[in-house]
């Protein structure tokens, strides 16, 4: 696993539940109300997106639901 | 009525509407209120809102004091269809919804202008945006080199937002052309009416400046280059070269509209000539062709989210009014004051105009994030004769994506309309259709009804 | 002084283009008037499919003669137009519609067409593997297949103009009057005439039609497509079936797309079509019930065009019955696609030889009228 692009603010963002998630068979830890595309990041996934026509590697864009 | 949109403009809308007792249905996309500008407000503690800063923590006084049964927020809820009749539906906890309104306000808000650069799909670009919306919730700070770049007011309030909490920022690239100050210039005395932007604004550069991240202005020729990830940030200023090393860049354009609603109920669209961008075309209170839909904030024409607010006012009025209350001092009111704010948007407008870089890339950028279809796609295209985007869409693929077009659609029209040298309008934009989302067959099937022999 | 030429083409589709393209290739000199652009229609935004399966009588000589001309597109119109013969099947869900499709591939053989072939479940299985397993068979064409509408249009187009004909974009018809024994045809910039008019012009056919003295009972109406997100290959066919409205393929790039008959809401006046929810469900019902493991696969896009549809769901082919120099090609009601190289060739036949190489009685522009009078 590469160092995460992201971390946790450690005195915010505390009220979620800790919940361990897969991704690729891989044990994620996560907080309740993460998104995918938020929690895979914060434990140092950094590409995990298949552009839709090549599937080139890609990482969340806008997060906003627009991308 | 049902509000689509929690952001100012569709919180201020169903508070009003309540006021008069209309019973109104608020859609977000999102699990809380608050929109982009204020996501996650109801859940932001104090060292959130130490970091965002005040105009963040004004959202607080748009949400609800109390529990109120005639208004129902469903959040989490993806709007993929609205009808001229009312109609609207919607994925929600994976199934599909439907209900019925006698009123619509949009208030769909805005999305990040693309900013399209050779290298922006690399891994580790994404948009200011993102980094904004990765803190708001769950509270993440990019860690490693990072490097904002692009143009508008939300790269130096991100910048100023890492600052707070101690981001190392490497470099802060802004764009934005020298000419825009002394065209936004002429425009400043309604800068100083609306005067709220004005002090938020210099307040911001002091704080950036005593934050201190590596400034570069007016910078040009912006370059992600990077094999697996992105690696660094190459771009001139005044003919000199800068590659600032980067684990991740942020990249911002400023906002447009989001027009995937009125585009797909065929609505009427101005173009922005100074912003770059279509404008729903919409009248007093928020009014559109279609009796009973009407629009509010950011989606109707970038105006910022205090101006929003004030438009979801004039929009639930307006529904009111037509109910038979008396509106007629309080629309009175909220127009004044929302004249005052409105005075601030040429200037800004001018001062963050994208510049022409951005919305007529080199040749190998990709446009079409999806289809991954570049800008010297398109100019091919435009030279076998393509006339307009959706001859364009339908022989090159662009906009045929999962994102509908929303990351390409006016980069795409730049890029045909200079090639051409036709003025925008005659490019068109895509003719967008419902679903406005993708929507799963399971979900689309549900809506299946028995057919005439 | 009216723009004069041999022949004027009012409709720049796919059979305006094919009628231009033939009589540029037998000399006469030709005008197309185009009121949007090639394809911004039933032309560009139909589902390509390049089917003989399951034709009208009438259409199925015209249908076998045109797939000749697809084998070789690129004779035609020096592009591949994206045709692949990747196979049409129809599949049969219940033994009453096997046995019903039985029926069919008999009658057709006893009129010397061979073309559908009936398979049983076992063959069909091999074919579709990932088809719900309740479906009992089909029939097989093969050599049929599919190609890009627009891309298809456009090397129409192309061709039509390398030939030296003028197509007028942007060329909406304002009215049409006789001058002497030509035709005057009056845009909204310019004046045209010619001794011969075509009226290729879709579903705006019947207006043309009426400038002319003839009488079409046309609807105008909305197919609409959906297409999916990109999926792993699971099916090389055109896809349809014997008892619902589908047609179903899924491209090289792995989305699907999904047509085959429900239709939204044509707008002629505002040169607009609408989806209509209620169709995109039943479509998604019907591609539920035929692969269930497509359930939560996500519709990314849906449209419709605006196409002409006939009482009896087959075209107008054939010269006008109100006046002399002018015939029709329109109506196609929804699978004109495949027809367009074959159609061009019989009205440039009945327009240089006086009559057309295979028998188009069927689709006489008259054949309402008793219909109407009764």
């Amino acid at each position: 696993m590469e160092r995460p692009l992201f971390r946790r603010l450690i005195d915010v963002g505390e009220t979620g539940a800790k919940l361990t998630i897969y991704f690729e068979g891989q044990a994620i830890e996560a907080r309740a109300g993460d998104t995918v595309a938020a929690a895979l990041p914060a434990a140092g996934i950094r590409d995990f997106r298949a552009g839709p026509a090549s599937a080139a590697p890609g990482s969340p864009f806008c997060m906003a639901g627009a991308c | 009525m049902a509000v689509i949109g929690a952001g100012p403009a569709g919180l201020v809308a169903v508070a009003v509407a309540r006021q008069y007792g209309i019973e109104t249905a608020l859609l977000d996309e999102q699990p809380r209120a608050g929109g982009q500008i204020y996501r996650n407000i109801g859940a932001a503690d104090e060292a959130m809102t130490a970091i965002l800063g005040p105009e963040y923590a004004q959202g607080r006084d748009l949400l609800p004091s109390r529990d109120d049964p005639g208004r129902h927020d469903i959040f989490g809820a993806s709007v993929w269809q609205i009808t001229r009749d009312g109609g609207i539906y919607y994925s929600h906890e994976s199934g599909a919804s439907a209900l019925t309104a006698e009123h619509i306000i949009l208030a769909t808000g805005a999305i990040e202008r693309p900013m399209p650069i050779p290298g922006w799909t690399l891994p580790g670009v994404m948009t200011a945006g993102a980094g904004q919306t990765l803190l708001k919730n769950p509270g993440l700070l990019p860690q490693g080199k990072v490097v904002l770049a692009g143009s508008g007011p939300l790269l130096w309030l991100l910048a100023a937002q890492y600052g707070r909490a101690g981001v190392d920022i490497a470099a802060l690239v802004e764009t934005t052309p020298r000419a825009n100050l002394h065209r936004a210039a002429l425009k400043l005395p309604g800068l100083l009416r609306e005067g709220e932007l004005l002090r938020q604004g210099r307040a911001l550069r002091r704080e950036l400046k005593r934050l201190g991240p590596r400034h570069f202005k007016d910078a040009r020729g912006l370059r992600a280059v990077g094999e697996e990830h992105v690696r660094a940030l190459c771009f001139t200023v005044g003919g000199q070269e800068h590659e600032i090393p980067c684990d991740l860049l942020l990249l911002h354009m400023g906002v447009t509209p989001n027009v995937q609603f009125t585009r797909a109920l065929d609505l009427p669209h101005d173009w922005d000539d100074v912003q770059r961008c279509w404008r729903p075309r919409s009248g007093p209170g928020g009014a559109t062709e279609i009796s009973n839909l009407r629009l509010a904030g950011d989606g109707a024409g970038i105006v910022g989210a205090r101006a929003a607010a004030l438009q979801g006012r004039l929009a639930a009025l307006a529904v009111a009014g037509e109910m038979g209350e008396a509106v007629a001092n309080a629309v009175a009111e909220a127009g004044n004051e929302l004249s005052r704010r409105l005075a601030a948007r040429p200037f800004l407008d001018r001062l963050f105009a994208p510049g022409a870089e951005c919305l007529d890339p080199p040749d190998d950028t990709i446009v079409c994030r999806c289809e991954e279809v570049t800008a010297g796609g398109i100019r091919d295209l435009a030279a076998r004769g393509c006339r307009d985007v959706n001859q364009l869409k339908a022989l090159g693929r662009p906009g045929m994506g999962p994102c509908q077009g929303r990351m390409c659609g006016l980069t795409v029209a730049e890029v045909l309309a200079r090639s051409l040298n036709l003025p925008i309008e005659d490019v068109d934009y895509f003719r967008l259709r419902w679903p406005a989302k993708p929507v799963s067959m399971h979900e689309l099937a549900m809506f299946a009804e028995a057919e005439d022999a | 002084m009216p723009d004069t030429s041999d022949v004027i083409i009012v409709g720049g589709g796919l059979h305006g283009l094919s009628t231009a393209i033939h009589l540029a290739k037998a000399g006469l000199n030709t005008v197309v008037l185009e009121k949007d652009h090639p394809g911004r229609h039933a032309s560009g935004v139909n589902a390509g499919g390049v089917r003989r399966l399951g034709r009208h009588l009438a259409e199925v000589p015209l249908s076998v003669a045109a797939l000749e001309v697809w084998e070789n597109i690129d004779d035609f119109v020096g592009d591949d137009c994206g045709f692949s013969a990747c196979g049409q099947i129809q599949i049969a869900e219940t033994e009453a519609e096997l046995a019903q499709q039985a029926a069919r591939v008999e009658e057709l053989r006893t009129l010397g067409f061979e073309h559908e072939r009936l398979i049983d479940q076992a063959a069909l299985r091999q074919i579709v593997p990932a088809l719900a397993r309740h479906c009992v068979g089909a029939i097989w064409c093969p050599e049929d297949g599919a190609a890009n509408p627009y891309r298809t249009t456009q090397a129409y187009f192309r061709t039509a103009r390398s030939l030296g004909v003028r197509v007028e974009l942007g060329a909406a018809v304002a009215n049409i009057e006789r001058a002497g024994a030509d035709w005057q045809v009056r845009t909204v910039r310019d004046s045209f005439q010619a001794p011969v008019l075509v009226n290729t012009a879709g579903a705006w056919g019947h207006r043309v039609g009426r400038m002319i003295g003839d009488d079409a009972p046309v609807e105008p109406a909305a197919p609409m497509l959906m297409i999916t997100e990109r999926v792993e290959p699971f099916i090389t066919p055109v896809l349809g079936a014997a008892g619902r409205k589908l047609s179903f393929k899924q491209y090289g790039n792995g989305t699907v797309m999904i047509g085959g008959g429900q239709r939204g809401r044509a707008v002629p006046e505002r040169n607009i079509a609408e989806t209509k929810l209620a169709g995109m469900g039943n479509s998604a019902a019907t591609v539920k019930a035929l692969f269930p493991q497509l359930g939560p696969v996500n519709v990314v896009r849906c449209w419709a065009g605006i196409e002409a549809i006939m009482p009896d769901v087959i075209p107008v082919i054939g010269p006008s019955k109100a006046a002399a120099g002018a015939y029709h090609a329109f109506g196609f009601s929804g699978h004109g696609f495949q027809l367009s190289p074959i159609v061009g060739r019989l009205l440039c036949e009945l327009i240089t030889e006086g009559k057309s190489s295979l028998p188009i009685e069927a689709f006489a522009i008259d054949r309402f009228d008793n219909v109407q009078s009764s």
